[in-house]
This record gives C-alpha cells, sequence and structure tokens, in this order.
C-alpha cells in the first residue's frame, strides 16, 4: 500500500484525485519553465464540467516552456485527512505540492465558490493575504466571469485576469518568465503586468468608504491604470479550442463534449450578467465547427456533443448547422444537444431536428408570468407566441414542459405570481396528459447589467409568493422546485460586494463554512454570526443602490457604458423593450466596441 | 435441437461477432467505480473505431456488457467484458485497437470468439483474491486460520444492499493460502466460487477472525468456467 493509498483508502469518491484520465499532459518538470496549478475552487466534477477551465489548461500546455496541472477543492474528508496528516494539497497530474507550482491559477465561475480558493491556499501551504506572500511564494492569479467585480476577493489575490483570457494569458507568462530569476521585486513584475490590458492588480489600488457606503477606489502609483478594460477575442474563429478535452474518470455534472459555437448574446435581457459581459456577440464557422466535432469525437469518444451558446436559435444558419452536423455525424452515433432555447417554434423545429425519434422534453426559461413583466426584463416573449409554441410542441408529442421563472424582479408584485398560476393552469387545459417541472430562482441583482442598482428581494415576500404557487399549484402533474433562498442571498451579496467583504469570507472560512453552492454544506448561521462579529450589515450589499453614488466595480470595464445601463434600466421601468442588437443592422450603442 | 446450438445459429446468423476479452485494471484506476469504469471504456472503444454494434430503438448503447463489478480500491489482475462487433476480426488486432486507447495500468490481455448468447455473471465460476493485511500477534491468526481449515460451517454477518445476512463463508470457499511475507505482514490467498448468483468479497473473509487484521491491499481475479462457448 503506498502513502496515497493510505490517503485516499477512506474517502469518498476517491477518483476524483487521482488524475490519470484520458487526454491529460504530463509534462517534464525540469524541462519547464513556467509551472501553472490550475485551481478550481470545488469538487471535480464541477470543475471538470466548466470549458473555460479546459481552455486555460489547452492553452497552457499548448506551450513548449509551460506545464499546467490541475487542481480542485478537496471533498471535506479529504480536507480533515490532508490536515491531520499535514500533507499538502497536490496536483492531480503529478501529485506536486502546490507551493512548488509558480502560479496558482483559479478559474472563478461563481461567487458560492470563494471560500474553495481559501481552502486550496491554506492547504498548500502559501499565505492566504497578497501583502503576506513574497517572490518565493506562488503567485496567486484569478480569472473567469465573477471577478467582474472582483473586490470581495481583492486582499487574497496578486493578480485578476479580467476578460477572455485565449490571447493575454501568453503575453503575461511571457512577461513573467522574463521577469522570473531576474532578482527584480514582486512590484517591478506587478508593473509590467498592469501594461496588459485586462490585468488588475488590486494591491495596487486604495479604498475609500464613508460609514457604510463605498466612496472611491483609486491607484496608489500614477503608473496604475484608473479603469481595467475586459480583454476580448476578435476573432473566435480562429481562437484555441482544446479538442482534445481531458475525459473524466468519474461522472461529472456536464458529462458531454463540448463546443461553444457563439459567444456572446443579442438579446439584452436586463437581468442577464452574462448578456453584458460577453459582449460583443461572435460565431464559430460552421466549417470549424465541424472539424471540432471530429477531432472531440476522434480524441474523446463522446457520445454526446453539446453546442454552447447563450442562445442557440440565435446563431446564424443554425438549421445548416444542425443539419450539417446529423448527416456527417449520426452513422457514429453522436447526439447533439442544444442548450438555452427560446420559447419560440423556430426553437421547436431545432428540438425537433437534434431529438428525431425521441421527444424528451422541453426547457424554456421564461422567467415571468406576465407580459408585463417580461417587458421589464426585456425578456421579448409574446403570451401568444408562447401558447402557440405549445400547442404545436403537444401536437407533435411532447408532453413534458421545463419552465424557469425568477422571483423578486425589479416591479414584480403578487399580482405576476398569481398569474403565473393562470398561465399554468391555462397551460394544463390546452393538455392535460402534460408534466410539467417548474423552477424558481430568486433575481439578483448582477453588476454590469441595468438591474445593478436593483435591490435583492427580502425573505418574507419571497416565502409570499413561494405560498401563492404553492396553494395555486397543488397539482399531481406539476412538479415545483425553489432555488435555496439563503444560497440566492450570499450570492447576491458577494455579486455586488466591495473589499470589506475580504475579511467576512475569512472568517466564515475558519468557521468551517464550505461549499456553499452545496445546499447539504451550507450553513447561513455561520454568515450570519461572521457578519455580526465584524461589524458589517450585510443589508447593505442587497438594498437597491442610489444610481449617483459610485460602485465598487466602478474601475472595471465590460465595455457596456454606464450611461447605457442607466438608459436600460429607465426603460424597463418604463415597460419599453429593447430590441435584439446585431452590429450593423440594428445597434442601440451600449458601447462595446466591434472587432 | 438443444437451445445451445439455436443459439450458435441465430448468433451466427445476424452478422454480430462476440468476443470475450479479459483486462487487468492496476494502480490508481483501482479507485475508478465501475459505473464509471463502463463509461470509460465505452468511450475508449469508440476512440478505437472498431465496428462495434449497437443496441435497435430510441436510445442506442453499444452491444458492451461487464460481469461482475469490482469494487473501488480493488486491483483486478483478471476482469472481462464482451463485445459485440459487426464484422469478423483477428483477436490481436481488436485487443491493440483497444489498448492503444487506454493507459498502461488498464490493458487487454486476452480474447476469444464467443458462440453463444450466454452472460459473463453465469460463466464466472469465482473469483481468486489477494489480501495483504497485517496483524499484531501472529499466533493468533496462525491459530484461527486453522480453526477455519477444520471447521465445517463458519457463519459471518455481511451486507447486501441494504441487508445484513447470515451467510456460511466456508462454503464460498474452495482453498485458502496464509504467507508471512515480513514481520507481521500476510497475504492471504483465497480461491472462492459463486453460489447461485452470489459471491463473497475479499474482505468479508477477515470477518473469521476475532482481532480483525488490517487490511492493506487486495487483488482479484475472476475465474470463468471457460471462456469461449
Amino acid at each position: 500500500m503506498t502513502d496515497f493509498d493510505f490517503l485516499l483508502n477512506d474517502i469518498e469518491k476517491p477518483s476524483r484525485y487521482i488524475g490519470n484520465e484520458h487526454n491529460i499532459m504530463i509534462k517534464d518538470w525540469d524541462k519547464t519553465k513556467l509551472k501553472v496549478a490550475l485551481a478550481f475552487p470545488d469538487l471535480y466534477e464541477v470543475g471538470m464540467s466548466h470549458l473555460g477551465f479546459q481552455i486555460i489548461y489547452y492553452i497552457l500546455n499548448r506551450r513548449e516552456d509551460t506545464l499546467c496541472e490541475r487542481v480542485f477543492s478537496p471533498g471535506i474528508d479529504l480536507e480533515r485527512k490532508l490536515r491531520d496528516k499535514r500533507i499538502p494539497l497536490f496536483s492531480l497530474e503529478t501529485k506536486k505540492p502546490l507551493s512548488e507550482f509558480d502560479w496558482i491559477a483559479f478559474s472563478v465561475a461563481y461567487e458560492l465558490t470563494y471560500t474553495g480558493i481559501l481552502t486550496i491556499l491554506s492547504l498548500a501551504n502559501v499565505p492566504l493575504f497578497s501583502y503576506a506572500r513574497t517572490e518565493a511564494h506562488p503567485l496567486i492569479i484569478v480569472g473567469g466571469p465573477s471577478v467582474l467585480n472582483p473586490e470581495p476577493l481583492a486582499d487574497f489575490v496578486d493578480i485578476f485576469f479580467i476578460g477572455e483570457a485565449e490571447e493575454a494569458l501568453d503575453r503575461i507568462a511571457d512577461t513573467y518568465l522574463a521577469w522570473k530569476g531576474s532578482g527584480r521585486t514582486k512590484m517591478e513584475l506587478f508593473k509590467k503586468l498592469s501594461e496588459i490590458q485586462g490585468v488588475y492588480i488590486p494591491s495596487l489600488y486604495e479604498t475609500d468608504y464613508d460609514g457604510n457606503n463605498f466612496l472611491t477606489i483609486k491607484p496608489k502609483y500614477s503608473w496604475v491604470p484608473k479603469k481595467i478594460e475586459k480583454r476580448v477575442i476578435n476573432n473566435l474563429d480562429k481562437a484555441p479550442f482544446p479538442t482534445n478535452p481531458i475525459l473524466p474518470l468519474q461522472e461529472v455534472v456536464h458529462d458531454r463534449g463540448v463546443i461553444e459555437i457563439m459567444r456572446g448574446c443579442q438579446r439584452n435581457c436586463r437581468f442577464c450578467f452574462a448578456g453584458y459581459i460577453y459582449r460583443p456577440k461572435r460565431y464559430r464557422s460552421i466549417e470549424t465547427i465541424k472539424r471540432y466535432v471530429k477531432e472531440i469525437i476522434d480524441s474523446a469518444g463522446y457520445e454526446e456533443i453539446s453546442l454552447l451558446s447563450l442562445s442557440s436559435s440565435d446563431y446564424p444558419e443554425i438549421e445548416k448547422l444542425i443539419d450539417i452536423l446529423n448527416s456527417e455525424f449520426s452513422s457514429m452515433y453522436v447526439n447533439f444537444s442544444l442548450p438555452s432555447l427560446r420559447a419560440d417554434n423556430f426553437s421547436l423545429e431545432l428540438a425537433e431536428k437534434i431529438e428525431k425519434v425521441r421527444k424528451s422534453g422541453l426547457t424554456f426559461a421564461i422567467e415571468a408570468g406576465t407580459e408585463r413583466l417580461r417587458k421589464v426584463i426585456n425578456k421579448g416573449l409574446k403570451e401568444e407566441d408562447f401558447f402557440k409554441t405549445l400547442e404545436i410542441a403537444f401536437s407533435k408529442g411532447w408532453n413534458r414542459v421545463k419552465l424557469y421563472f425568477m422571483l423578486g424582479l425589479p416591479t414584480e408584485t403578487d399580482e405576476d405570481i398569481e398569474e403565473i398560476v393562470n398561465l399554468i393552469k391555462r397551460i394544463i387545459n390546452l393538455n392535460k396528459r402534460v408534466s410539467l417541472h417548474l423552477g424558481f430562482s430568486v433575481f439578483i441583482p448582477k453588476p454590469h447589467t441595468p438591474f445593478q442598482w436593483e435591490k435583492f428581494e427580502k425573505e418574507e415576500v419571497i416565502e409570499r409568493r413561494k405560498s401563492i404557487l404553492l396553494k395555486g399549484l397543488k397539482r399531481r402533474n406539476v412538479e415545483l422546485d425553489f432555488h435555496d433562498y439563503s444560497m440566492s442571498y450570499l450570492e447576491a451579496i458577494f455579486s455586488r460586494g466591495d473589499r470589506r467583504l475580504s475579511k467576512i469570507l475569512l472568517q466564515a472560512w475558519k468557521k468551517g463554512s464550505r461549499f456553499e453552492s452545496w445546499s447539504e454544506y451550507l450553513n447561513p448561521n455561520i454568515w450570519k454570526e461572521t457578519f455580526l462579529m465584524e461589524d458589517i450589515n450585510p443589508e447593505q450589499y442587497l438594498e437597491g443602490r442610489d444610481l449617483n453614488l459610485p460602485l465598487p466595480w466602478d474601475h472595471i470595464s465590460c465595455g457596456v457604458t454606464k450611461l447605457y445601463l442607466l438608459k436600460e434600466r429607465e426603460k424597463a421601468y418604463k415597460g419599453e423593450e429593447t430590441s435584439p442588437c446585431e452590429w450593423g443592422v440594428s445597434c442601440d450603442y451600449c458601447g462595446v466596441i466591434h472587432g | 435441437m438443444s437451445g445451445e446450438f439455436l443459439a450458435i445459429i441465430a448468433v451466427l446468423f445476424m452478422d454480430k461477432f462476440i468476443y470475450r476479452l479479459a483486462f487487468y485494471k492496476k494502480e490508481l484506476l483501482k479507485y475508478v467505480s465501475s459505473n464509471d469504469l463502463l463509461s470509460f471504456l465505452i468511450r475508449a472503444l469508440r476512440r478505437s473505431y472498431l465496428p462495434i454494434c449497437y443496441s435497435q430503438g430510441f436510445n442506442p448503447k453499444p452491444l458492451i456488457s461487464f460481469g461482475l463489478p469490482c469494487p473501488v480500491g480493488v486491483e483486478s489482475e483478471q476482469d472481462w467484458i464482451d463485445i459485440t462487433l459487426g464484422k469478423e476480426m483477428e483477436k490481436n488486432e481488436i485487443m491493440e485497437s483497444l489498448n492503444s486507447q487506454l493507459p498502461k495500468s488498464l490493458q487487454f490481455f486476452r480474447c476469444e470468439r464467443k458462440y453463444t448468447n450466454s452472460s459473463l455473471i453465469s460463466d464466472t465460476y469465482g473469483i481468486n483474491y489477494e489480501l495483504k493485511v497485517f496483524a499484531l500477534i501472529k499466533e493468533k491468526l496462525l491459530e484461527e486460520v486453522a480453526e477455519f481449515k477444520n471447521k465445517e460451517n463458519v457463519m459471518i454477518l455481511v451486507r447486501r444492499g441494504s441487508k445484513i445476512k447470515e451467510i456460511n463463508i466456508k462454503s464460498f470457499i474452495e482453498d485458502m493460502e496464509l504467507k508471512e511475507i515480513e514481520t507481521g505482514y500476510f497475504i492471504v490467498s483465497l480461491k472462492t466460487k459463486k453460489i447461485g448468483d452470489s459471491i463473497i468479497r475479499g474482505e468479508e473473509f477477515l470477518e473469521i477472525f476475532s482481532s480483525k487484521p488490517l487490511l492493506l491491499d487486495q487483488k482479484r481475479e475472476v475465474v470463468l468456467n471457460c471462456i469461449n462457448y
């Protein structure tokens, strides 16, 4: 029995920690100059489902002078054992302790994984705070969609990367390698790195507060950029993409091949964080997608490939794409899936093309029960059209329908919720055999969206609205599923948080909070106690914000101007819609530059 | 005409060629659960472009079947799968195609053409285990082993699904040997047989001891009645 066996013999799902997957890249430690531990602050099965994580792994490993190995948050049982036995956290590929790497680079996709960063750093024996780390410690780099508001993590991180890393990573790596071994200070490295668009070094900025209110964030030195512009790749078709993905050895959340066919979305849904931060909309060509499908089948053997985008039916020539993929690959027993279909007839035709034989089920995120509220959020779905779609779907044999809604949207009233009940009753009248699954999440005001100034709804209001739904929809064929309120509550705080939340994170983590995105692990009491103990009122992060006051993420730009967001917000309150954007056809001048 | 003969005719006429393959699974891959191993092998098969047959119907699945699942943490010297191909192929070619898609710690080493539809589980004779254990008091261990050998019935409690059952472990064990490899460390070699559809797991043997030795390692080898039918 090896030491590794002693570590894993009584651990849940040990295959999370063994590496050894098909397509992993193991390079010669002594022959590579830059050594990166790519970390995901959640469990293996979550991290391995993230395309962004696999993209970074691929980009770094394609460099001859660089090796990139993976690490994930260990489960509670392994964390305890590592601490008891004083074993440092290790990479999956070569089982090297993380402190031996040059960088620990985190891919952060969700606010509720922030404590995972602290778990990984502490198990790596790396000081948690950036000020306590010297040139001898690994550089802590964090990227991913959540860091469009990086401030809650500011005290722990050396470098944030804002935006799309496909091109900039090479420059960051080159800059680092020119510095490594030169004997120069970390500050000199920071000075060089801060010249790269998308790099944000939080220790070079200072913040100011007026009581509860955030006042300013400004550079400490004249050479530090005042504003950080999100990095965007202009040509998605030519961007590097991993067609030799690592094949997980255990079941993961999304166990299939993935091709990102489109980045960005034209629909301007006002609540949608992704819709604003991934602008402008860009596509991969049919030719490239076809080639990638072939390469993924050859290298991974996947039986399903998901054609990923924020709104599949908006991919130009999507029908042609599906026809081509079907005719080329159906003999190889490959299924394609299209996430995020709009609730219109065109989407039904697409769903039919994809599920030629079996009608498994339809999923539509209609978000709100009334046309009025859908206009506020710019969901752009007319009730009449929705019912027409359902009628056709039922006549074609789809009987299982999933609908997603949000509760607590701006301007929402109890009447809007009662209308959801009526809507569902009308669907059942249309088809008595229908089986409906309704998912309800709580609206979270996200930075960089027109709703970034809105309040996060109070629990009693959400509870009241839940009871309207539960009372009104007690039916055999209707299943209701409500997202955990305390989870959304924490996400709302950290989404719009400032630097003061770093100490909340640290204290809650010290009290044992882990895996907050898993309802079985989330302990809201720890967080309540921590806010009390640190004398920070969490409500300040949840209330509606004054339009004239500065925001903690004002120094980060995703390209969309604040003026545009304000204009959109105004239109929301007037119930005015914004039409889909298409560069050169219909543009509302959000500020994002098309390449 | 016997049923077996009819089954052979059916298989011959369907243009389907069943192959029974043996593989080992060692080192860290012992931590992969049997369900995960199934999709791991299916994907390796798909990458190998062997002409695997698929089931008919709404949701076609590759025709591949496993025998008795190997528990997490147990290395396997010999486990089996049956695969159905749409064309006759050289046995070595099949193994080479598959092995090129698999890591060194999981490789196929035997392949036979099969002419009936009998399942791997029904064709399993038993499982040989090799347990590496540590025992603090050697004399006590040897005494209890001798006692076990002399008794006709040795009843132990085992978990089967959500139930706890009492079984006579002696009836499952055909042969047992104990060898000391260094002070305190022993290798227990067991030859067990399947009774009906039930087997015993290697570590269940340790239930016979009043003071249970510490299990350090476990290997298994699945033995079939015979290979081609």
